[in-house]
């Protein structure tokens, strides 16, 4: 058994979530570049930007993107991890001194109807699935409202066919896609019950782009559905090209025989993901 | 990293507020437009309280012939003047757009669609809608030069500023003809 300390934790993943706000992940950097080669015109000048903005943000330390959004943290305990602290109260304590001291803008309000009281929370994720004994993997995502907004949900009959699914994907992406910041990953959860088949959509952020499901099937669908998105000629930021979407990530869960869930959530370029092992 | 144009990009440089309205006849969708000048920035609430009448003393002036950015910045850091502030969704201001064209209102910037009656808006006002780099805030920073709180202060975040800015890069998305980047 191993104890993880307080002291550990809060440094570890106050650490991880100063740099989520000012490094984009080198997998998304890599993949503007190659999608720049394709590029030109407005399209190429606007991939340029995201490069020119995340090179800025790196030396400047003002944030990527001014909605600094919700931090949304899934950890995954390994066997025998123990804490000795409250983990809730720890991740709530780094996010509100993060965004007071790194000057990060105050994106949420308490009440959501009467709009009152800007402040910041995270969202927490706990798992015990990780395969890595006495090791706590912590992950961070942070989700702007451009991209939570851009986010779709259906109940589809158990008898729907494959075809059925895989059209409402590109539907509804092609139409979400007017509002947010393309070129954006797009993350897809199908099965398991309402609330799991959209942490599944969110989930599936946390891998690399190139990084397939191990299922043949579905990794060949995540394949023909970047491809079908791409031919779209919506482009970086909407200006028309080659590069609309980076990556297509699905993640599939059993479901009850009633049931067929089918999650999709757009994530923007600014892709502010991060992970520590601890 | 230089940050290069490609040659086959049309594009304007635009003064604001506008002294002269023709210049907006000239833009056509997808040309790049060069801003100098002072702009509005201000998004959701502060449309909201506009269209309801409430102007918080500023003067209708203020709008004439201007451009009016919707974004939230961060606070400022080192040296600059505002902390990162790129576009917000324009498809949010769209049912109270005619509000701040009749204000006087002739340049709109922000990033993503807008509906039909932006569109038929746009001709009836000889206005223009631009987008910027949405997702790019830390860069924009870098175009503005001075920053100030004109009006609704007690919106925090969402109050009303004034900047100054200095080559502020954006894109036609509708034109004062009603065509579109859709």
């Amino acid at each position: 058994m191993r104890i993880i300390e307080k002291d550990e934790f809060y440094f570890n993943v106050k650490n991880l979530l100063i740099q989520t706000h000012y490094f984009l992940p080198e997998d998304l950097i890599l993949a503007i570049k190659e999608a720049i080669k394709i590029e030109e015109g407005l399209a190429r000048d606007a991939l340029l930007k995201i490069l020119e903005n995340a090179e800025t943000s790196s030396l400047t330390k003002l944030p990527l993107c001014q909605d600094t959004g919700i931090p949304q943290f899934f950890l995954n305990v390994g066997k025998g991890i123990c804490f000795d602290f409250n983990l809730k109260e720890i991740l709530e304590k780094i996010t509100l001194e993060v965004y007071e001291e790194e000057k990060l803008r105050k994106s949420c309000v308490e009440d959501p109807l009467f709009r009152k009281q800007n402040f910041n929370f995270p969202t927490i994720f706990v798992e015990y699935d990780s395969g890595k004994e006495e090791k706590c993997e912590v992950s961070v995502l942070i989700r702007g409202g451009g991209s939570e907004n851009m986010t779709s949900f259906s109940l589809f009959l158990p008898s729907a066919n494959f075809q059925e699914v895989v059209k409402y994907i590109i539907n509804e992406v092609k139409n979400l896609l007017k509002f947010t910041c393309p070129p954006v990953v797009v993350g897809v959860g199908i099965g398991g019950t309402v609330e799991t088949s959209m942490y599944a959509a969110k989930k599936s952020l946390l891998r690399k782009i190139g990084e397939r499901n191990k299922n043949e099937f579905y990794s060949e669908t995540e394949v023909f559905l970047k491809q079908q998105l791409n031919l779209s000629n919506i482009g970086p930021l909407g200006l028309g090209g080659k590069t609309t979407v980076l990556d297509v990530f699905i993640e599939i869960l059993p479901t009850h025989i009633a049931t067929l869930p089918v999650s999709v959530t757009l994530q923007c370029h600014s892709y502010r993901r991060r992970s520590i092992e601890i | 990293m230089k940050c290069f144009n490609s040659l086959d990009i049309n594009s304007y440089k635009i003064f604001v507020p506008i002294k002269d309205l023709d210049v907006l006849f000239s833009l056509k969708v997808k040309n790049k437009v060069v801003i100098n000048g002072e702009i509005l920035v201000f998004r959701d609430q502060v449309h909201k309280k506009i269209a309801s009448g409430d102007m918080d003393g500023i003067s209708k002036d203020e709008f004439l012939n201007s451009a009016v950015y919707y974004c939230a910045a961060t606070e400022p850091k080192s040296n600059f003047v505002v902390g990162s502030c790129g576009p917000t969704s324009s498809y949010r201001m769209d049912k109270y757009t005619e509000s701040i064209l009749s204000l006087g209102v002739k340049i709109m910037i922000g990033k993503g669609y807008r509906n039909a009656d932006v569109v038929e808006l746009c001709k009836k006002y000889s206005a223009v809608y631009l987008i910027t780099y949405g997702g790019c805030g830390a860069l924009i920073s870098k175009w503005v030069k001075e920053a100030k709180i004109i009006g609704f202060s007690e919106l925090g975040v969402e109050a009303m500023y004034k900047y100054k800015v200095e080559n502020f890069e954006a894109i036609v998305a509708i034109d004062a003809y009603g065509n579109t980047l859709w």
